[in-house]
């Protein structure tokens, strides 16, 4: 992890992305899932009917819930702490880590189970065990499989988007399988008979959190697999993290959420497992936790609250939808950004939780064509974020010497209609030399960004004004005649 | 960092002086109103139930009896022949009459080995439970954890068993949580699973497969009263 996070601050999202279009099994998986996802999102949302209306009943949920997170993070606390579960604060990546540790090694654990979450890729909980000797193991296929490859998650919803088969078949030969095939069905059963193991003999469980209910102190889990049942039924401990933002008032609210997180994912009605767990087990229940510990982050998540411009992004219910309409994200995969969030969601999430100068460049990864406000199932303005985050930058002059100077000439030229006029009489005269019968064509130079791979038509030979002017002209002359009618 | 902190800091960005401490108004709660008054007949919620079930890949048989249902799990356990058989304890075996099939089958009842239930519950071949709801909208039963009703019975088996009773079908999922915190105020259960259909993943280039962790197999009985 660590030398991913180096190498994310010499690179920027170009030099990702260049990469990554070299890639033609990445390009060839990334663009096969992602129209499956919407194919299926767009069948399954149809069926259900109403979607508008049921996008808009989401969208006041999250904003209810979210302008007076106050008061409903304090309820789920509270209703936590009566069942019995112990509350955690953590300010930063850090800190939740730590307190994670802390934990941990009390229990003198040897062995973590995980079931996928973001927010645990987020605070890196993964290196701090390890380097406390502590094994912790991904029990998500997906994540089990980029585990083994030293990788991060690609796709929020599908993390190993970008493995082929045969790539997996030996990972987990080197896992220890032996006469595997590259059949799916053999491959699952050596990961079921693999991970089973570990459930039974893990000391701690670790989940995310996909929803906080505040009238009861549970914490809600969509899965399909298993492993998050697994994960927070068999080891003594489970430790869930999350998001400061992931609460919902009721379950009356839940049932909204639960028709629009597993449709906007994957396409289904509902995942196969929607857990509901409140507190550890009960006396005399003879499975399910003992301690149930709940760490809450902040991670630049309050920063957000109270900003006109950002805090909608806590509405998110982390589906994945808006990667899977994104045109940028379809062409240069989840690797590319750099970050623990891709796509659309990340080049906005990602600036505004990291204050730093790493990142700034991800909210360019995008055409601003709005499909990602379009999919989401909570209306988050993602688009309109994007264009917020870029003027920020240029706020801040964060933006690049020559570009600044380009902007300061566009002003100076546009803003008066005399100035404007001579400099594209200039104009016309200095493309004469880059022209091709009728259009720019160059490989080289200031506009080589745009013209290296297109053309651009050139402009014409004389102005609008200039047209209308003599055409003016022209009807003077013959009404003048008298032969206009 | 310390919680009176941590709260005293969202109050802040929200424009508060201190944390809001009455419970907010609102506007709405919950679904729509048209998905609020969606409500089949029983017949048709039972075929509903039914149908989805089987879309996930599940199967469900309808009886018309607990006689019958009873005939019917002995087949199913006829065919299948596992070496062991793994059942919730306490009021739903009492209530469905199961040990009557069960004869001469190593039982494994939920509960009775103390600290080895789960290590027991590991080693069995097919797991059988009730179920407190089902919901037709989209083929699901739903579980509440208790002593008797353990966790593992539906999640280690390879195979799930799960007995119904048509009464326990609902149309949608808000129905279920209506009456349930009716019954249980804030005091829920320490679990509630909401399963619907096989244990399934789409990790490995987008090929579907069932039964990674949890059961490959749901089959779903159900007794119309």
């Amino acid at each position: 992890m660590s030398t991913e996070k180096d190498a994310i601050q010499v690179t920027t999202i170009v030099d990702r992305s260049r990469l990554a279009l070299q890639d033609d099994f990445l390009r060839g998986a990334v663009r096969f899932t992602t129209e499956r996802l919407r194919g299926r999102k767009a069948a399954s949302s149809e069926e259900l009917g109403n979607w508008e209306a049921w996008r808009e009943r989401g969208r006041q949920i999250r904003s209810h819930t979210i302008a007076h997170l106050d008061y409903y993070l304090r309820q789920f606390v509270d209703n936590v702490q009566a069942h019995g579960g112990h509350v955690y604060f953590a300010a930063n990546a850090e800190e939740a880590a730590q307190t994670i540790v802390k934990i941990v090694e009390k229990k003198q654990a040897k062995l973590a189970v995980k079931s996928k979450s973001m927010v645990s890729e987020e605070i890196h909980i993964n290196k701090h065990l390890q380097e406390r000797g502590i094994e912790v193991v991904e029990t998500d296929l997906g994540e089990y499989i980029i585990q083994l490859a030293g990788e991060m998650p690609s796709h929020i919803i599908i993390p190993a988007i970008h493995k082929t088969r045969s790539q997996i078949k030996d990972l987990f030969t080197a896992a220890g399988a032996t006469n595997l095939t590259t059949d799916t069905k053999d491959l699952t059963a050596f990961a079921r008979r693999a991970l089973r193991d570990k459930f039974l003999r893990a000391d701690v469980g670790m989940t995310g959190c996909n929803f906080a209910i505040a009238e009861s102190g549970s914490v809600v889990l969509f899965t399909n697999e298993g492993n998050g049942r697994m994960v927070s039924t068999l080891p003594k401990t489970h430790i869930v993290t999350m998001g400061m933002e992931r609460i919902l008032p009721t379950f009356a609210d839940l049932e909204v959420m639960a028709n629009l997180l597993p449709r906007s994912a994957t396409g289904q009605k509902l995942t196969t497992y929607m857990s509901v767990i409140t507190g550890p087990r009960r006396a005399e229940e003879a499975d399910g936790p003992d301690e149930l510990h709940i760490v809450i982050l902040d991670n630049g998540r309050s920063s957000q609250l109270g900003d006109d411009e950002f805090q909608e992004v806590l509405h998110c219910i982390r589906c994945g939808a808006c990667l899977n309409v994104c045109p940028v994200y379809r062409h240069i995969g989840g690797h590319a950004y750099g970050s623990v969030y891709p796509g659309p969601i990340g080049a906005v999430l990602t600036p505004l939780l990291n204050q730093g100068e790493a990142y700034q460049d991800l909210p360019y990864a995008s055409s601003l064509c709005g499909a990602c406000y379009e999919a989401c199932p909570v209306k988050i303005p993602l688009h309109d974020m994007l264009v917020a985050l870029r003027r920020r930058n240029v706020e801040q002059g964060r933006t690049k010497w020559a570009e600044r100077m380009a902007f300061q000439g566009y002003r100076m030229v546009f803003a008066k209609a005399g100035r404007y006029k001579r400099v594209m009489r200039l104009a016309r005269k200095a493309q004469k030399p880059l022209l091709r019968q009728g259009y720019v064509e160059s490989t080289m130079g200031p506009l080589m960004g745009w013209t290296e791979s297109r053309h651009a038509p050139a402009l014409a030979k004389s102005s609008f004004r200039e047209r209308f002017q003599s055409m003016q002209q022209a009807w003077r002359r013959g009404e003048d005649g008298g032969d206009q009618v | 960092m310390r919680e009176d902190e941590f709260f005293a800091g969202i109050a802040k960005r929200l424009g508060r002086s201190s944390a809001l401490t009455t419970a907010p108004a609102r506007d709405v709660v919950g679904a729509p109103d048209f998905w609020q008054s969606y409500a089949l007949p029983e017949e048709e919620r039972l075929e509903k139930f039914c149908v989805e079930l089987e879309k996930l890949g599940g199967s469900a048989v309808v009886y018309d009896s607990k006689a019958s249902l009873l005939q019917g799990l002995s087949g199913f356990l006829e065919t299948l022949q596992p070496r062991t058989v793994g059942m919730w304890s306490g009021a739903f075996t009492a209530e469905f009459d199961v040990d009557r099939v069960l004869a001469g089958r190593e039982v494994v009842y939920w509960g009775t080995d103390g600290a080895n239930s789960v290590a027991r519950m590991a080693q069995v071949d097919v797991g059988i439970t009730g179920c407190d709801f089902a919901i037709a909208d989209t083929g699901t039963v739903v579980l509440m954890s208790d002593i008797h009703k353990g966790r593992s019975v539906s999640l280690l088996p390879s195979v799930h068993v799960v007995l119904i009773k048509s009464s326990q079908i609902r149309t949608r999922m808000g129905e279920v949580w209506a009456e349930v915190l009716q019954q249980h105020g804030g005091h829920l259960p320490s679990s509630i699973h909401f399963i619907s259909g096989p244990s399934r993943s789409s990790d490995i280039e987008n090929d579907l497969s069932i039964g990674v962790h949890g059961p490959a197999t749901v089959y779903a009985l159900i007794w119309q009263e």
